[in-house]
């Protein structure tokens, strides 16, 4: 080999920094990172606060908080990039490949369960706890890498935080999970050094048959997350989707959509008149594509059915105390949700960049608006649907607000309300999508929602006023875009003069 | 003594009775055989769909096979050592580079796994074909993606080099460019070099050998010259035709039966054979693109 062991994994780890300097996000990708540490940050420091904690000790959670997190963020990089570098050509046919790539993962693992073994250390030392709960921590921790790892590996695991803990309540796994309890219990209460090292031994096992042995089943593996990766950018940016290729039960799933996609198409057009209205709503499948109106408020609201089904069946059949999970999962089911409605303020400008050349085509037909006209149509449009898609997310957040009884969550209701006149942009200007960017403005609003929920909570009476405020200067803000909006020059083709 | 020089040399790569089926039950490899031997070189010629990229696949152990045996340098190509892995260089059809990279992030990644790496070559290379080091590799055309994809593969000086279609994506000068590399720098030292095109007039400055494959297995192999030499179309009664074909000992390719007892016979004669000049059936010689039609 030319290179050495050591040099072979700096090029490794180097790989997605570099990727990111080459399409130009290093510096947003950074600053995303500081924003979501800023948000976890206040979360964190709120939730001290309001348990009761004196400052120090809230300083000391936001401190252990963000050096968890920022572990995991790391991590999470760092592996996302072993998968795309686990290239199942390379795999089997470039010498040493694949068992430096297979090390490499397993060496920053273990450099960052031991980093969070020093964090949990400082942690003991300050609270003076015993090195027991260290070892638990970084097990924790552990086991918390290794779960991130095996998401980037299936993406469905992701969902498992959700289901799990309701399908343990199942009446029929009780022994077992009983059962099982306690022998973990009574393994870590008589040796727990062992069962440390027993368990983060399993789990390098585990991390190591992540990866992939450059066989047909690899090659399909590859195939099938490089196809996930581009469907997931295209749902951010608003691209074209790549769901054609996927195969399987996913694309079994999209069909519903693509068929009520088809039937609205379908309706426009045999009520099709020659004015410019019926030229617009036409031209919107167009402009938007996969993430037209019909796609994305439909999305929303199968999104919010669904996950009442899945309460419903668990107050039936389970024993769980979904008053409990809603009250602990506030904060993260309404960010979940706030970024549901402002998903079109990702997906505007990356779909109406997608479809540029359509949109040429589009200016020749007749009936088309052009000029200030077009603009202020194209604006119309855009925050009718966004209003629609805000509306359409309501029913949930106003079911979580009444079911945990926490009003000042509608502070995120508002951060999505005032973030509509974002949408309206200088279309002919528009440049190609880039994903950091892309990701700072819902980041951006989190972090707005967050400051007036602790805003709401520290003076309830506010309620009112506060909503009122956030009316106002939402209409303030969009008049002011409605008048910049007809001197900038006509919004088609998008992209034009960049 | 037994002379070293003269023993038999063992093949590069061996496949013997391989069956491969995909998921939907569709057979693409339908008991191959096939053998590859120092230094040759091979044009693979199939239609579209004909098992092409599977079979080159399953050559190189990317694809495991359901029935039949696969080796390569004597191991099984499922299984090869970073000796053997270091011997090959694979151009798939299908960009498989890391697009996020720059190329010469790329040629630096890889260049750290090889115990051989030709870094005059690939400068040669990177300057003649004119890429950009440090774009991005995802904003390079296809064509030059094509072209770096082609550098990656030579970098290391294989001994086995596998070019899945290596060309589609080359304007005519790319195509001169890659094939003057091919013969220059990788067939002067004995490379064996197996490759597949539809670009029919470029094997014929190329290939020294034609592997045809159709039915799931390769029909014919035969010396690109020789099959020019020895291939003819025979028209003419079908009971002169046969007569012809038993007493010259000629191997029948194809057979097409024509109206009033006549047919048309696509034969190889045996190696320095003529056709008597008196025979009743119209013999014709035929092209590479002749072949191509009648044997896939």
């Amino acid at each position: 080999m030319r290179g050495g062991v050591v040099h072979q994994i700096g090029l490794m780890l180097r790989a997605p920094w570099q990727w990111r300097r080459n399409e130009g996000e290093f510096w947003t990708f950074v600053l995303l990172l500081l924003s979501l540490g800023a948000i976890v940050g206040l979360m964190s420091a709120s939730g001290a606060l309001a348990s009761g904690r004196r400052w120090q000790g809230a300083a000391l959670a936001v401190l252990v908080v963000l050096g968890g997190v920022g572990l995991v963020a790391v991590w999470a990089t760092q592996f996302a990039a072993f998968m795309r570098l686990d290239q199942p050509h390379a795999a089997h046919l470039v010498p040493g490949y694949q068992p430096q790539l297979r090390r490499t993962a397993l060496a920053l693992w273990l450099l960052l369960v031991v980093l969070s073994g020093l964090l949990a250390a400082c942690l003991a030392l300050m609270r003076e706890l015993s090195w027991v709960p260290v070892l638990a921590i970084t097990l924790c921790m552990a086991a918390m890498l290794l779960y991130v790892a095996s998401c980037l590996r299936w993406w469905w695991l992701w969902m498992l935080p959700a289901v799990l803990p309701i399908a343990l309540t199942l009446q029929v796994l009780r022994p077992w999970r009983q059962g099982a309890a306690e022998q973990v219990s009574a393994a870590w209460q008589a040796q727990p050094g062992l069962a440390t090292v027993m368990a983060l031994a399993l789990m390098a096992a585990l991390l190591w048959s992540l990866f992939g042995r450059g066989n047909t089943a690899h090659a399909r593996a590859y195939a099938r997350r490089e196809q996930i990766r581009r469907m997931h950018w295209s749902s951010v940016t608003g691209e074209k989707s790549a769901s054609s290729g996927l195969g399987g039960w996913a694309e079994r799933l999209l069909r519903p959509w693509q068929a009520l996609t088809d039937r609205w198409l379908e309706h426009l057009l045999t009520r099709a008149q020659p004015g410019p209205a019926s030229a617009m709503a036409r031209a919107e499948p167009v402009l938007y594509g996969a993430h037209g109106w019909v796609s994305q408020i439909s999305g929303a609201l199968m999104a919010q059915l669904l996950l009442g089904l899945v309460a419903a069946w668990a107050l039936i059949y389970t024993a769980t105390d979904l008053a409990a999970v809603v009250r602990q999962s506030q904060i993260g089911l309404s960010i979940g949700l706030t970024m549901l409605a402002v998903q079109p303020l990702m997906a505007v400008r990356g779909a109406l960049w997608s479809t540029r050349r359509e949109q040429a085509l589009l200016q020749l037909l007749p009936g088309m608006p052009r000029g200030a006209v077009l603009n202020q149509s194209i604006a119309r449009l855009q925050l009718l649907r966004y209003l629609m898609n805000w509306v359409a997310t309501m029913p949930l957040l106003a079911g979580l607000v009444w079911w945990s009884g926490v009003p000042e969550l509608l502070g995120f209701a508002g951060a999505g309300l005032l973030a509509a006149p974002l949408l309206w942009c200088d279309v002919a200007r528009l440049r190609a999508p880039q994903r950091g960017t892309l990701w700072l403005w819902p980041l951006a609003c989190m972090a707005v929602g967050l400051v007036f929920t602790l805003l709401l909570r520290w003076q309830p009476g506010w309620m009112l006023p506060w909503f009122s405020g956030v009316l106002v200067l939402t209409a303030v803000l969009l008049a002011w875009r409605w008048r910049r909006l007809a001197q900038w020059p006509q919004a088609l083709p998008a992209g034009r003069l960049s | 003594m037994n002379d070293p020089l003269l023993a038999p040399q063992p093949p590069m790569a061996e496949l013997a009775g391989v069956r491969l089926a995909y998921s939907g039950g569709e057979q693409v490899l339908r008991g191959l055989d096939w053998r590859l031997m120092p230094g040759q070189v091979v044009g693979l010629l199939g239609r579209n769909g004909a098992g092409k990229t599977t079979l080159l696949e399953a050559l190189l152990g990317l694809r495991e096979v359901q029935a039949g045996v696969v080796q390569m340098f004597g191991q099984p190509a499922t299984r090869l050592d970073d000796t053997a892995r270091a011997r090959i260089g694979y151009v798939p059809q299908q960009s498989d580079l890391f697009e996020s990279f720059t190329p010469a992030q790329l040629l630096a990644y890889f260049k750290s796994f090889y115990p051989r790496w030709n870094e005059a070559k690939v400068e040669g290379l990177m300057s003649r074909w004119a890429i950009d080091r440090n774009k991005r590799i995802g904003k390079l055309s296809v064509g030059q993606q094509q072209r770096l994809s082609i550098i990656r593969a030579l970098a290391h000086d294989p001994d086995l080099l596998v070019l899945d279609e290596p060309v589609a994506s080359l304007d005519p000068a790319g195509r001169r460019d890659f094939l003057r590399e091919l013969v220059e720098g990788v067939l002067e030292r004995g490379t064996t070099v197996v490759f597949s095109t539809h670009i029919l007039s470029d094997l014929e400055r190329v290939a020294f050998n034609l592997a045809f494959m159709s039915g799931g297995r390769i029909a014919l192999q035969a010396p690109l010259d020789e099959l020019l030499d020895e291939v003819r179309v025979l028209t003419g009664p079908t009971a002169e035709v046969q007569g012809m074909l038993q007493q010259l000992g000629a191997q029948s390719l194809k057979r097409e039966t024509l109206a009033d007892g006549r047919e048309r016979v696509m034969a190889r004669l045996p190696a320095g054979v003529r056709l008597p000049a008196e025979a009743n059936a119209e013999a014709e010689a035929v092209t590479l693109e002749d072949l191509f039609m009648e044997l896939t």
